[in-house]
Formats: C-alpha cells, structure tokens, sequence
C-alpha cells in the first residue's frame, strides 16, 4: 500500500526536510499519513472526537520526534507512526482507567456529520451504519488479532506488509486474521446487531455447529 | 489452498476493487460485491467477508476537513515554535538548516500551487469563522491572541515568495514592536508585554530567515536594509522598556537584546557558602556583569556584586530561610541574568578577594559578543 510520491519529490528528501522542520514537508508527510492514522485510531476508539484528538496527540509528537524516526523509508516512516499512534491510544485508555468516574467507549458511534449532510444517499447508508458494536467487538480481541485486522481491512495493507509491521511470517499472518475475522464474527453474531449473519446466529441459537465453530483456532480476549 | 488462503485472497481483492472503486470516486462500500460473490462459493467464508467488508466501511468516513486544516495549521505552528527555539539556542543549527533550505528552493516552489490551495482553505475557515474574532480582538495579551497570530502564519504562508514573505514578517514584527512599546510604556506587564515580545522576535527571526533564502540582488539589499533598521529599533525600544518591566520581562528582554548582537549579561551557575557572619558567601560565573551590579533574589536587590576575575564574581547575601533556589543579576542600564544551577557548599570556602568595582572594563571582561555585535550592534543572523 504505497504512497504516490512522485520523482522529482521523492520520499527520502522529503523526510530528510521534515527532519530540519520543514512546515512545507511536514505538511505534505501529514496530508499523505493523515487518514491512515485517523482510520487506525477511529478503529482502536469508535468515537470520532476522540479519534481526532489523539490524531492530532500523534502528528505534534511526530513534528517533535521527527530527528529521531528511524526510517529509511516510507513504509518504515508509516510504521514509526503508526507506532506512536498505538502508544497515544494506549496513553489515552491508561488515563481513563486512571479516571474511574468516566465511562469508557462512550455513548453509541456518532454519524459523520459530513458524510450524512453531503446529500449523497450511499453515503448516508454507509454513515448511518453503527460503529459502536463493530469498535466493541474488536476491543475484545487480542491485540494481535486487533491489530491484523484494522492493518488488513482498514488501513489495506498487504498481507506481506502486515507480516512486517508486524515482525511476523506472512503464513502466520494469514491464519492469525483467519482466526481473528472468524473471532469478531462470532462476536459482531453474539452481539445480533448485523442483520446480515441473521443465518449464523441462527445457527448459534439453535445449537447447530456452524463451520465457521469449528475452524476458529483461538478465541476473543474476555 | 487451504480456507486461510482463501480468505486472505478474497480479501486482497475485496481491497483491490475497494481501491478501484474509489478512484472513480464511489465510496467502498458497494465495491466489494464481487468479492462477496466470490466468497459466497466457500460458504464458510461468507460471514468472515462480511465482517471484513464492516471493517473496511471505516473508510467510508474521512477525517473531518475543519478537523484536518485545523490540525495542519497546528502543526505548522508548532514546527515554527520548535525552530524558533533551536535557532535561538543553537546558531550552528540555524546555519545547517538555512543551507537545506536553499537546496529545496525548487521544490517548494514547485509544490506552491497545490500547497496554496490547501492553505487558502485554511485561511478561509480562519477568516470566515474564528479569524472574525481573533482580528477583532487581536492585541496582544488578548486571550484570542494566539489566534491571531495563527491567523497571521496561514497568511504569511500564502505568500507567493520568499521576498514577500519576508515584507510579511517586517511589517508584522514593526506592529509588534510599535505593541511592545505601548506595554512598557503604560505599565501594562503580562501578558500583554511577553506576547507583543514572542511575537516580535518569532517574526523578526522569520524575516532574516526568509531574506538568507533569496539569492543576491538589489531586492535582497533593500529587504536587509529594511531588517537592519528594525532591528535598531528594536534594541533601542527593547533598551528603553528595562526600566518599566519586572525581572521576568527584564530576563527575556535581556536575552532578546542579546539575541540582536547587543552584549548582555549572564549567567552560568552560583555557589553559596555559609559564612561565620550569618551571610551566604555567593560566588557567581557568568560574564557580561557590569560594575554596579545588584544581586537580585525574587526581584530584590540584596547586594552589590563584585568582580573577582574575568567570569567570576562575589557577593553577599544574608541567610534567612535557606538558601535561594535561583538568583539573578541586574546590571545599571536594566539588563538581568538569572541562574538557578545552584551549589551549596556545607561550610565556607576560602573566596577570592574582591577587587574594587572598575568603570573600565578588564579586557577579558569585555565579554564575548553574543551572539554578533558591529557598529549598530548586530548582523542579520536569523
């Protein structure tokens, strides 16, 4: 899933200027990483507001720690973001368990405002779909499964490129998203909210083993 | 194949014809109904493409657009914040960075359209919304300052060159200045003075970095022209707020004239040590102390200060609840160091004796400029 820089722009000289604080290069590293971050952190959190406010916690701590990224290259950069993403979501999660008094995961998914006044019909369809449940399942995943399954389906990673974010063999990556989608199914099934697995809850409530039962290999993080 | 295989094919093309779709400019979710087909012929596959094609709907909802130019501008913000303050504290830096800058002259200018629309977005929302209400309230130690100055940034960044960007900052830094003036003048302190003072040498040093950008010529000579006569007023200005300004003020007012090639005081560290009287024994290091002196603790003098040799001086301060956590140095005309690396020595060491206060500076004593000095005190160093 590589960015389009172009020739005479290349990547390394436009990180080797963000380095030296470049606001142009800076800009343009953001607008290109914007919404891999925004999707990666909208994934791990459910709620829009707090989806941009830890985007913007990770693109300032990127303009502060820029010198130091270890990256030769672009995949290697968006690894190092996505990197000081997770810790922003994983700082924002420690503050609220810090923070009894707040509910976690508040409220349901709000609908983007922007999508549902744009007047495009599909897309009100598509903003009108709930996230709460979706976000809910996937907190109760383990990380690993979590973590393949937002690089795999959201952000579109190759399962090559997963294999590396994730220091793993591409064959453990295949089955690990196997078990992790069959993991959110069962749970997204449990939960009864998408009327499109009416079958295999169906099957749940029945009693019948479904095939997708018996192939799963590791269960949800409880 | 076996059933992870397939699945992980299924939703590499689910991906390829998500991407696909979106370049026509379709949102995904419609786009993967071949894969859905496809998958529906591995029945147990079916309920996992599902839950994968509700992941990958994510991306049906962008970041938020006032969301992102906001966050863009803060970002621009806070690299100039961060360059401000290398190139303040480290000159060497500043000389690197203005040679990469040179070197990615062509660049920028190749990317100025697409960067100008950006921006005119930007500055769009500042002036249509917020921007209304920082320009009505925009002086400095207004809490809608900063906003302001934000505003001024997105604006400063339009600019279509570096030689207008550079006129940009002069006239913004004469404001600034013409504010700072006022502050001193009607006793106004903060934060109505550190404001007018931040934003004065943000856009000064702004200025002389985009007139090192422009390539030698008669438009670069009237624009230095132009940064040489701010600047002389600034020290003059600066010079003639000491009087009017708490010791805070006084300090970063200080370090400002020393920034503008004026040779100003400061110091390195102090070491206490309880003399038998009931005073602390103060040995002080740092340079640019002028005869006359006054130690300074909480913006009190306490004493007068003594050189000893070039860089180190004495005074004497009585003990009362302990020792200082940080001490500072006025000189006559108003300009102040402060330090609060602190050594407290258990008993009194032997202290170099003082020698009279002198109104011919020691050779060595006329202290290293800093961080340029010439005959109108200074040199267009951004």
């Amino acid at each position: 899933m590589s960015k389009r820089w172009s020739v005479d722009l290349p990547f390394t000289s436009v990180l080797a200027r963000a380095r030296a604080l470049d606001q142009e290069a800076l800009s343009l590293l953001y607008t290109q990483y914007l919404s891999t971050v925004y999707w990666y952190v909208l994934g791990r959190m459910g709620d829009m507001h707090l989806a941009e406010d830890v985007t913007s916690e990770t693109f300032l701590a990127m303009v502060d720690s820029i010198e130091q990224a270890r990256a030769g290259d672009e995949f290697a950069f968006e690894a190092w973001l996505l990197g000081i993403a997770r810790n922003k979501v994983a700082d924002h999660y420690r503050r609220q368990a810090a923070r009894p008094e707040t509910q976690p995961m508040a409220g349901p998914w709000e609908e983007p405002a922007a999508l549902a006044e744009s007047g495009d019909p599909l897309g009100v369809v598509v903003a009108r779909e709930r996230w709460a449940d979706v976000v809910a399942a996937l907190r109760r995943l383990t990380e690993e499964q979590r973590t393949v399954l937002l690089y795999r389906c959201v952000l579109g990673y190759e399962t090559e490129e997963v294999a590396q974010l994730m220091d793993r063999q591409p064959g453990a990556i295949r089955a690990l998203q196997f078990r992790a989608l069959a993991s959110l199914t069962r749970l997204l099934a449990a939960s009864g909210t998408n009327p499109r697995l009416g079958a295999l809850r169906a099957h749940l409530s029945a009693g019948v083993p479904h095939p997708l039962m018996q192939r799963s290999g590791d269960g949800p993080r409880r | 194949m076996g059933p992870e295989d397939k699945l992980d094919t299924l939703l590499s093309a689910m991906r390829q014809e998500a991407d696909q779709t979106r370049s026509r400019g379709v949102i995904d979710e419609p786009l993967a109904e071949a894969s859905m087909r496809e998958s529906a012929s591995y029945i147990e596959l079916t309920p996992l493409m599902e839950s994968a094609q509700r992941l990958t709907s994510l991306r049906a909802n962008p970041p938020d657009m006032t969301f992102a130019n906001a966050l863009e501008a803060r970002i621009r913000v806070r690299a100039a914040e961060r360059l401000q303050q290398e190139r303040l504290g480290l000159s060497e830096v500043g000389g690197k960075l203005r040679k990469t800058s040179s070197a990615w002259r062509p660049f920028i200018l190749r990317r100025a359209m697409r960067l100008r629309l950006a921006l005119i977005a930007a500055a769009l929302l500042l002036s249509l919304g917020l921007g209304t209400l920082a320009t009505a309230a925009a002086e400095p130690g207004d809490p809608l300052f900063g906003l302001h100055r934000l505003e001024q940034r997105v604006q400063t960044g339009m600019a279509h060159d570096s030689a207008a960007s550079a006129r940009q900052s002069l006239q913004f830094a004469r404001q600034w200045l013409a504010a700072l003036h006022n502050a001193a003048a009607q006793h106004l302190g903060d934060p109505t003075y550190s404001d007018a003072l931040s934003a004065l040498r943000e856009d000064d040093a702004n200025a002389a970095l985009e007139i090192s950008q422009l390539p030698q010529g008669a438009q670069r000579a009237a624009l230095e022209a132009e940064l040489r006569a701010l600047r002389t007023d600034e020290r003059a200005t600066l010079r003639g707020a000491l009087t009017s300004i708490g010791l805070p003020d006084r300090i970063t007012t200080t370090q400002a004239l020393g920034a503008l090639g004026v040779v100003t005081p400061r110091l390195t560290g102090a070491t206490l040590s309880a003399g038998s009287d009931g005073k602390w024994r103060v040995a002080l290091s740092g340079e640019g102390i002028e005869p006359g002196a006054l130690l300074l603790v909480s913006g009190q003098p306490v004493g007068a200060v003594t050189r000893t040799s070039a860089g180190t001086f004495t005074a004497e301060l009585p003990v009362e609840d302990g020792a200082p956590a940080s001490l500072a140095v006025g000189n006559p005309d108003g300009t102040a160091a402060a330090t609060d690396n602190i050594q407290v020595l258990s008993s009194e060491v032997a202290s170099p004796t003082p020698t009279e206060p002198d109104e011919t500076p020691q050779p060595d004593e006329q202290l290293t400029p800093s961080p340029t000095t010439s005959s109108d005190g200074g040199q267009l160093n951004p």
